[in-house]
């Protein structure tokens, strides 16, 4: 539940196009990424966007720290319009983001340099960024590693430290473009709970893209998108009822819906959306008694 | 189909430490024996860091043990004058993200790359290019098509092809359905079970995924800080659940699914790993068999 009522972010009939261009600068041909998307998030929530690869999610992720800017529709980050050059720092500053590939957003040479780098570029008094350093090392379970060198670093440790670096930021809106798809389980959970955590703790908004559907089950609202445009919102279980609608534009549903939905088209008598292995058992239960 | 030898590999005592003699020393292999029958299915597990990566690359010679032995078909590859490129050509090796080693023009030009360095004239190394693309599902019309004009999964396919094409008889990959979406990874994991299946070719995947290695290996590898903890069929591998969460790995879902029924009280075998195994036993339980309705 949200605390806050304000609109942190606000996307009304969003356009991107990519332009392709030749070999003289001229543009030969051109590919429509976002059709239209309105979106509006609500400080404090925790949204997640699924989407097939192609479906224009990683380009949406991008609309939100300016790192795009809409080529048709607008778009509002704390107030903020995107394509207001003057404004970038601040819609950078509210909204963070961690990519997928912890070796394009790593650049110092020791940990905790690269999770400092941040800070000091806000111009944070030195002291403060020592204690933003370690407070965010330690959320990702990194802080032993603090003097290491990035480059010694398995690839789950890497990403660990990279949203450390966001996180020492203290951005009012992290987005996360699939950040576990390069972790091993343990780091998965790791990172997903660090989120979770930020979240419901210090009240940070949250966007997260994923393709592990059991990533998606705390959030509040998720968005499912396709071929650019946006199919389907709604909370979790009412998206995970939708297992042949999921299934049909390239995605899947979590292990123990997709079980529930095996056994209920075999005969059993079981509620759709079913989204913990608990909720799963009981509803099970209740059959066997009933 | 090419005429297969069958591909016997025993690795015995294998170390590997980076950057031996420097400050930065590390031991990522700790005496490794395993042995690799042809015509497995196996999945290599571990968390990040444990060593996976570093393994695999052994296989086809690409690192060097610090010690220890490799022996492809009871020749060890670390004497001299082992035909190291040889090894290569038999144990092609798809690192993650293979679309970055993706670089020629056209599809059919990329593929062809691998054949032309084994010697094969313009006209073989294209047929052995047909013939692999034909293998991951990718018609004559991607022929002549610019690869960075594809979607992720068929990059990944293209990329899978220029390894097939030169003849592997193992193929190795790591973390194949890395960045893809959940039917994506659906396609390239039923490809090499095709792949293993009808072309009769070894796989060796390594995963972070544990409901894809539960649901394609025969055989799981578990890795922890450089060692073999377990060696063996999924269904034994994945009853160690507190072991394998504490090494920063899980069990598959399902089988957290199964256990928490068996702990209410229902007869079931919590040692399934797959979903169509668990609908099957909730089934019996509830007495319906599989397939009535």
């Amino acid at each position: 539940m949200s605390k806050k009522e304000k609109s942190i972010i606000e996307g009304h009939d969003l356009t991107y196009e990519y332009l392709h261009y030749d070999d003289e600068g001229k543009v030969d041909s051109s590919y429509q990424a976002l059709k239209g998307v309105d979106l509006e998030v609500k400080e404090g929530q925790f949204i997640a966007i699924l989407g097939h690869n192609g479906s224009g999610k990683s380009t949406l992720a991008r609309q939100l720290n300016a790192l795009l800017v809409p080529t048709g529709g607008t778009l509002f980050i704390d107030g903020n319009d995107t394509r207001d050059e003057s404004k970038i720092w601040e819609v950078r500053q509210t909204a963070g983001m961690v990519f997928q590939n912890p070796d394009n957003q790593i650049i110092s040479s020791v940990v905790e340099e690269d999770v400092g780098f941040g800070p000091e570029n806000m111009g944070i008094p030195t002291k403060e960024i020592w204690e933003r350093v370690r407070k965010a090392l330690n959320a990702v379970g990194m802080l032993e590693y603090r003097k290491s060198s990035p480059n010694r670093l398995s690839g789950g440790q890497k990403q660990r430290v990279a949203i450390a670096g966001v996180i020492a930021m203290k951005p009012k809106c992290i987005v996360l473009d699939e950040p576990t798809a390069m972790l091993d389980p343990g780091g998965r959970a790791e990172v997903i709970d660090t989120v979770r955590q930020l979240n419901r703790e210090e009240g940070v908004t949250v966007i997260l893209i994923t393709h592990y559907m059991e990533e998606v089950i705390p959030s509040d609202r998720v968005i499912v998108m396709d071929e650019g445009k946006v199919v389907m919102t709604g909370t979790p279980r009412e998206i995970f009822s939708r297992v042949d609608d999921l299934k049909a534009i390239r995605l899947d549903v979590p292990k123990v819906t997709e079980l529930a939905y095996l056994l209920k088209m075999k005969g059993l008598s079981l509620p759709d959306g079913i989204l913990s292995i608990e909720e799963f058992t009981e509803e099970l239960d209740r059959l066997r008694e009933g | 189909m090419q005429d297969l030898d069958t591909m016997e590999i025993r690795i015995e005592n294998l170390n590997y430490i980076y950057g031996q003699g420097t400050a930065y020393e590390k031991k990522a292999l700790d005496h490794i024996n395993l042995s690799i029958h042809a015509g497995e299915f196996i999945g290599i597990i571990g968390h990040t860091g444990s060593g996976k990566s570093t393994l695999i690359q052994h296989l086809n010679g690409l690192n060097k043990a610090s010690s220890g032995a490799i022996y492809v078909d009871g020749k060890n590859i670390y004497e001299e004058g082992y035909p190291m490129q040889k090894l290569r050509f038999r144990a092609g090796l798809v690192f993650q993200y293979p679309e970055y080693q993706i670089f020629e023009t056209t599809v059919l030009k990329d593929v062809c790359f691998g054949p032309k360095n084994q010697g094969l004239t313009d006209d073989e190394a294209k047929e052995k290019a047909r013939s692999a693309m034909a293998m991951v599902g990718l018609d004559q019309s991607f022929e002549e098509k610019s690869p960075f004009d594809l979607s992720g999964g068929q990059k990944r396919r293209v990329a899978i092809a220029g390894i097939l094409a030169m003849g592997p008889e193992m193929l190795v990959l790591d973390e194949p359905t890395a960045g893809l979406d959940p039917k994506g990874r659906d396609e390239i994991l039923g490809l090499l079970r095709d792949l293993h299946r009808k072309q009769k070719i070894t796989v060796v995947l390594v995963s972070h995924s544990m409901d894809d290695v539960a649901d394609y290996a025969g055989r799981i590898i578990v890795l922890d800080k450089g060692k073999i903890l377990y060696d063996d069929v999924p269904e034994k591998v994945f009853t160690h659940v507190k072991e394998l969460e504490s090494v920063g790995l899980a069990a598959p879902e399902v089988t957290y699914i199964m256990k928490a029924l068996k702990e209410k009280g229902f007869d079931v075998n919590d040692h399934v790993t797959t979903l169509k195994e668990a609908a099957a036993e909730i089934l019996k339980e509830f007495g319906k068999a599989d397939g009535e309705c």
